[in-house]
């Protein structure tokens, strides 16, 4: 999602800075990120001693002062990681809540995990998303795909859905979107 | 929020042959390992996988990655790159799981290396020690130094 994000902004000779958050991830998606030919800051040093609100803030402070023409700023935090933690982060770097554009990926073979284990997590992604991807289409059946249709639905009605499979290309309809 | 309750284990682990073997056999030889580790994370249901990633490097520009990110045992794996036979490959697995201590990990590794071992006898494998670990109460950067990102403010 995130490579063919990007690769559709630079299409559209847009400018963009990447925020991985590895938690618990050292070194893999950095490195392949490296080896796609993509210039990557390891800013995040594999340290989790930071709380998560004033590392993210230091991060983006540095790429705004660093990088004064970037269009975009995309932050792929961890999936452990609560989206409600990072907002502050942001709107203290000077971004209204109107401006971040929060998408969230629902990988519809964790429906038993968010609903069972990642309640909190989950209802708060919910909340704060502009929009819901379900992804992994040709990993579930039609029942998982509906169950998480269902869960978001439940939380928050008529939130825009997609549904796509990112092994392929971003459905026409989600591109227009963004 | 839940990154205290999964944990992030490193592995650095080198595949080798006697002889050269192609892309293909080597990414199925480490899809075969990574299958058999989740297997016997997965015996116990209080263990849940926050995600299982590896990297295998083949070289500057050429990699496997392995994804495994629920009990369900699905591994995907994208090869990017040029097919050439290789000698050895290094891989890095990084492991976040819940309710699972770092030495049951690598246990749990080392069995699935040693079964593969006696699956094929051309294969050798090493499991390294663990690279640089995230870690609750360690920084990155010395003791008393500040934090390069936030100059030591967070304290």
């Amino acid at each position: 999602m995130l490579l063919k994000t990007i690769e559709m902004l630079s299409a559209a000779d847009k400018k963009c800075a990447i925020i991985i958050n590895e938690i618990g991830d050292v070194g893999i998606d950095n490195r392949q990120m490296r080896m796609l030919g993509y210039e990557v800051l390891d800013l995040f040093g594999g340290c989790v001693c930071c709380t998560m609100k004033v590392t993210l803030e230091a991060t983006i402070n540095h790429l705004l002062e660093g990088y004064q023409d970037l269009d975009y700023i995309l932050f792929e935090p961890s999936g452990m990681a609560n989206p409600l933690s990072m907002y502050p982060a942001m709107m203290n770097c000077g971004y209204r809540e109107e401006e971040i554009q929060n998408v969230f990926i629902f990988d519809p073979t964790r429906v038993v995990l968010y609903e069972k284990r990642m309640n909190q997590l989950f209802n708060d992604s919910i909340n704060l998303a502009r929009c819901v991807v379900i992804n992994k289409l040709d990993e579930v059946g039609q029942r998982e795909i509906e169950e998480a249709v269902k869960m978001v639905e439940t939380i928050r009605p008529g939130l825009r859905t997609f549904k796509m499979n990112l092994k392929n290309e971003l459905c026409q309809e989600f591109h227009q979107y963004l | 929020m839940y990154q205290e309750e999964f944990l992030p284990v490193v592995f650095n682990v080198r595949f080798s042959s006697n002889q050269a073997l192609p892309i293909e056999k080597w990414r199925s030889r480490i899809h075969d390992v990574l299958h058999l580790y989740v297997d016997q994370i997965c015996i116990s249901d209080e263990r849940v996988i926050g995600h299982i990633k590896a990297l295998a490097q083949i070289d500057e520009k050429d990699f496997i990655k392995y994804s495994c990110i629920s009990n369900s045992n699905a591994i995907n794996s994208n090869f990017h790159g040029n097919h050439q036979d290789l000698f050895d490959i290094n891989v890095i697995i990084n492991s976040l799981v819940s309710n699972i201590s770092e030495n049951e990990s690598r246990v749990f590794l080392e069995r699935s290396c040693q079964a593969l071992i006696k699956q094929d006898s051309g294969i050798q494998i090493l499991i390294n020690k663990n690279l640089k670990q995230p870690d609750n109460h360690h920084h990155h950067h010395g003791d008393g130094d500040d934090c390069p990102i936030c100059n030591g403010y967070h304290h």
